[in-house]
């Protein structure tokens, strides 16, 4: 009955769309899994690997939150997007379009976002707490805006995740799509690897999580590799918009000459944005003084 | 047999299931491209496989099949033999060793039966459960599953699932237990009757 009382329209009507989405999506079972998997590793990760240097690797970590809660949270949202489609009949017939209803579904990034937040905020705290060792790269090594730079990539990782799968849920139409996307967004943003130990390192950052440390090399230094990571933040925001732009593109009606023109500008600011990541920044691969606790060869 | 093969050939949704198998080959290919990626791709071409299975047991008319003469247990038998699509996929590529990646043959046979087997005995237990179409659910979340040991692999010290070369003992033991819970869900999965 709720739905019924509810504005059809305006900036209320939208705001309540959009709380109903993002509940769906916390409430999400393979959504909560993520996120649950993704605090157990992590809490794993620092009770046993961590030696009397403090946390290993600190940089390398916003991968996990990344990887459990941002690619849960891309089937989760494919699901929730495809879910609405056994009622498409009914849906149409009710107030407000299809981008409407996708723009309020975009609102299903939200939990992964404040999940990858309280993820990247845990690592910060953690390693204050614990401690990190004087030559791994972390404050003090590096620029704070740096720092800050690549541990936020988890959330924006996350947000951009649940965008990704509504995205996929709105057009494609195949069983199994979710599954797909999955695997090809871990095999793409595998393709930027053959990059990294070359000098043209910093143009793998055109994948969708490219990343900026190597961990512990057998020397015991660590690989920070070129690029900017604050443009990469913002280029992996435009992408996210891009994606939310696109799953509204599948509405024929929304297709207006003024949505064209936002769908190109964002489209030029992702480029802009990766262009600036890739030219300025740190322009080589950066190697750390060796920590001789973690010398393996 | 050939009432076997009609119902398979009219109630699996084949779209998905071979979809699934053509992903693994073009992964196969990117593997051929890229050996030394093997680390990464070999468990996405083991994903792609599960959720390939995972598929098996998708029936939109579960609730009107699941009651006609011939019983939901034959038709879940039936469907189990789908499963060979899927893991013919996975032993035509380790088998030929695209990129001659030095997979151990047995080790990884063993590896990616032992997945499928786990996954379609997933699906039969929830179609038992009569879920209609389990791999709209199953075939991402094992997608995910298959791959995540990758990330453990790089952060502790246990090793990998996905070994490149020598298949540790400790490994075929890991892998030995899906197995076994594969073949145990599967064993449940397929008593006859049915449990809403």
């Amino acid at each position: 009955m709720s739905s019924l009382s509810m504005p059809a329209s305006g900036i209320a009507g939208h705001r309540a769309m959009a709380v109903i989405e993002a509940r769906r999506m916390a409430r999400h079972p393979v959504f909560v899994l993520g996120v649950a998997l993704g605090f157990v590793v992590l809490g794993l990760y620092v009770v046993l690997v961590g030696d009397e240097t403090g946390i290993p690797v600190v940089l390398t970590l916003p991968l996990l939150g990344a990887f459990y809660i941002g690619l849960a949270s891309v089937i989760a949202a494919a699901l929730l997007t495809r879910s609405t489609e056994v009622a498409v009949e009914t849906i149409a017939t009710a107030p407000g379009t299809e981008a409407r209803r996708t723009l309020a579904l975009a609102a299903a990034g939200i939990p992964p976002l404040v999940a990858g937040l309280v993820f990247s905020v845990a690592l910060v705290v953690l390693a204050k707490v614990i401690g990190v060792a004087p030559q791994e790269w972390w404050f003090g090594t590096l620029p704070d805006w740096q720092v800050w730079s690549i541990v936020l990539m988890c959330p924006v990782a996350c947000f951009d995740g649940a965008l990704l799968g509504v995205l996929a849920g709105r057009w494609l139409r195949f069983r199994g799509a979710s599954a797909m996307v999955v695997v090809a967004l871990i095999v793409v943003s595998l393709l930027g690897t053959p990059l990294l130990e070359t000098g043209s390192s910093e143009w793998r950052l055109w994948v969708p999580w490219a990343i900026f440390h190597t961990g512990d090399n057998p020397d015991g230094t660590q690989t920070l590799i070129a690029g900017n990571p604050a443009a990469y933040l913002g280029y992996l925001l435009a992408l996210g918009a891009l994606a939310v732009l696109g799953a509204m593109w599948h509405d024929r009606t929304a297709r207006t000459p003024r949505f064209r023109i936002l769908v190109a500008a964002v489209a030029a600011a992702a480029l802009a944005f990766f262009v600036l990541a890739a030219t300025t920044g740190n322009h080589d691969n950066r190697v750390s003084d060796p920590i001789p606790s973690r010398v393996t060869g | 047999m050939s009432t076997r093969l009609w119902y398979l050939r009219r109630g699996v949704a084949w779209l998905p299931l071979l979809g699934g198998c053509g992903a693994a080959a073009v992964i196969a290919g990117l593997l051929a491209r890229w050996p030394d990626d093997a680390f990464l791709l070999a468990p996405a071409l083991l994903a792609c496989c599960a959720a390939a299975a995972a598929f098996a047991y998708d029936e939109d008319a579960l609730p009107v099949v699941a009651v006609t003469p011939r019983g939901a247990s034959w038709r879940r038998a039936t469907r189990l033999g789908v499963t060979l699509v899927p893991l013919s996929a996975w032993a035509l590529v380790v088998a030929l060793r695209p990129g001659d990646v030095p997979f151990w043959r047995p080790g990884w046979w063993l590896l990616g039966g032992a997945t499928v087997l786990l996954v379609a005995g997933s699906a039969a237990l929830a179609s038992r459960r009569l879920v209609p179409t389990p791999g709209a659910l199953l075939a991402p979340v094992v997608a995910l599953a298959a791959v995540a040991p990758v990330t453990l692999a790089g952060m502790f010290s246990w090793g990998t699932l996905y070994p490149i070369g020598d298949f540790p003992d400790t490994v075929r033991t890991v892998w030995l237990g899906v197995a076994l819970s594969g073949a145990a869900v599967c064993a449940v999965a397929l008593r006859p009757g049915l449990r809403p």
